[in-house]
């Protein structure tokens, strides 16, 4: 017991003895913090210079790069602010564990680090599903948008079964009104183009193969268009269409990192974030183990709990300047 | 045994241990964090350069008359490098995001990391790399500035 609130000493007197090894010279801390909390702070330090260079970079990029996509039109916005609240509540459960710790109640201290770890855990899986989900080619997305317009319409959508069947109630709805018949036309044309695919065609192979990629490109692009310029843009259909039409436009091959600067500074800093955050994690996990057969004390949590806060402070100014402006 | 433990903690010794409401500070990060979120769905400016290479640059409902041609016509004008940012309003709202962004980051260092609480030493030794993350962003300025009349 002696072992886990020794660890508390501030005013430092009792440190040298901690883990009954105080062979050798004592080791005052310094200005009045415990040395490993000011080590954190250090490395914590150099963190800081490393995420101004990534930030930096980025801004140079941002300012020096015509037509930068409009964030919303690419990233699911919703889901990740919706990280950015898990990552917020993992740091109060980080600092509640620490303030149990600290109280002396380790089973809370336990219960609130072992929270952290799950949110923290939640927070990287739900990323990689990001990264999965962008590296996907998007026409899919505008070829749900059509089917889904189709199938208010009442129109058949043939082979895609699922989509086929519209509900009865919107179908009696469609034919109550006044039917539009070049929505529908345009609709079908769009609707036959994606649904033949984005030709499979590999960026090394010649240029006429490559051509017959462009065109179909172009082609999508220029129907979406036609077809956006016949529904009303603040509709909830318009809206849809033309963000997944701007997305299919932008990045036809899914959001690869090589593709432009938004998609290669998107995955350098979020990248190296989510790696901070696995990081802090598998930390964590550490210090819970080592914390319930009593080798780490409240100290290691109030430290590692620093690492983390540090990790949720980066990502407010990441998540800010990469999803929102 | 874990009581005999707290009773022999001081909870509020000096520069550590200080506990101040953390669900407060936390209902503060979730109501800045809603507020931010909100403001590109609210606010939306017209014209910035987002949407220049893209058919939201259409006013559809104007087509609904003419057609499908000139729609495309008129989306292939929209894209030529004419077209200019509405600079103040996208600024503004850079601006108005970088403060809510700050403020959050300031709340987590100093109630979360305990700056507040670890004496003003502490503070002096995070103030050097502050300033310089500063000085980074602000040597950067020239670049921006020599760029942007070039592009916009």
């Amino acid at each position: 017991m002696s072992t886990a609130i020794s660890h508390h000493g501030v005013s430092g007197h009792d440190h040298s003895h901690d883990h009954g090894h105080g062979h050798g010279a004592t080791m005052p801390p310094a200005i009045g913090l415990p040395n490993t909390k000011l080590c954190m702070w250090l490395f914590l330090v150099s963190e800081v210079m490393f995420f101004a260079g990534l930030i930096g970079a980025y801004i140079v990029i941002r300012f020096g790069t015509a037509g930068w996509p409009n964030p919303y039109d690419i990233l699911a916005v919703r889901v990740t602010a919706f990280n950015t609240f898990l990552l917020i509540c993992s740091s109060v459960t980080m600092v509640k564990a620490f303030q149990w710790s600290d109280a002396g109640d380790r089973g809370k201290a336990m219960k609130f680090l072992f929270a952290t770890i799950v949110g923290g855990a939640i927070f990287v899986g739900i990323q990689v599903y990001e990264y999965r989900h962008l590296l996907h080619q998007p026409s899919h997305v505008l070829l749900e948008q059509v089917e889904h317009m189709m199938a208010e319409r009442g129109m058949a959508v043939e082979g895609h079964g699922e989509h086929a069947a519209a509900p009865v109630s919107v179908v009696l709805a469609g034919m109550g009104q006044s039917q539009d018949q070049a929505v529908k036309d345009q609709l079908e044309k769009l609707h036959g183009l994606l649904a033949e695919g984005r030709p499979d065609i590999k960026k090394t192979a010649a240029p006429s193969e490559l051509e017959e990629l462009r065109e179909w490109d172009r082609n999508v692009l220029q129907e979406t268009i036609a077809l956006a310029a016949l529904i009303p843009a603040d509709s909830k259909d318009g809206k849809a269409l033309r963000k997944a039409g701007r997305h299919q436009n932008l990045y036809p091959e899914g959001f690869v990192p090589s593709r432009d600067n938004f998609t290669s500074t998107f995955y350098i800093m979020t990248g190296f974030h989510g790696f901070h955050v696995f990081g802090g994690v598998v930390a964590l996990i550490a210090i819970l183990a080592l914390y319930a057969v009593r080798k780490a004390g409240t100290m290691a949590i109030e430290v590692v709990g620093l690492y983390w806060h540090f990790v949720d402070l980066v990502w407010i100014i990441l998540f800010t300047i990469v999803y929102l402006m | 045994m874990t009581t005999a433990t707290a009773a022999s903690i001081p909870t509020h010794s000096a520069g550590h241990s200080h506990h101040p409401n953390y669900i407060a500070i936390f209902i503060w990060l979730v109501i800045l964090t809603f507020i931010e979120v909100s403001i590109p769905e609210l606010v939306h400016i017209k014209g910035v350069g987002h949407d220049r290479l893209t058919p939201s640059v259409l006013a559809p409902d104007a087509y609904q008359e003419e057609g499908v041609d000139a729609a495309v016509r008129d989306a292939a004008a929209a894209m030529a490098p004419s077209e200019r940012f509405q600079t103040a309003g996208w600024a503004m709202r850079i601006g108005v995001l970088a403060v809510l962004a700050l403020i959050k980051a300031a709340l987590v260092g100093a109630f979360f990391m305990h700056l507040r609480f670890d004496g003003w030493k502490l503070n002096v030794i995070l103030a050097v790399p502050t300033a310089l993350f500063v000085f980074i962003i602000i040597m950067l300025t020239p670049d921006v500035a020599w760029q942007w009349p070039k592009l916009y």
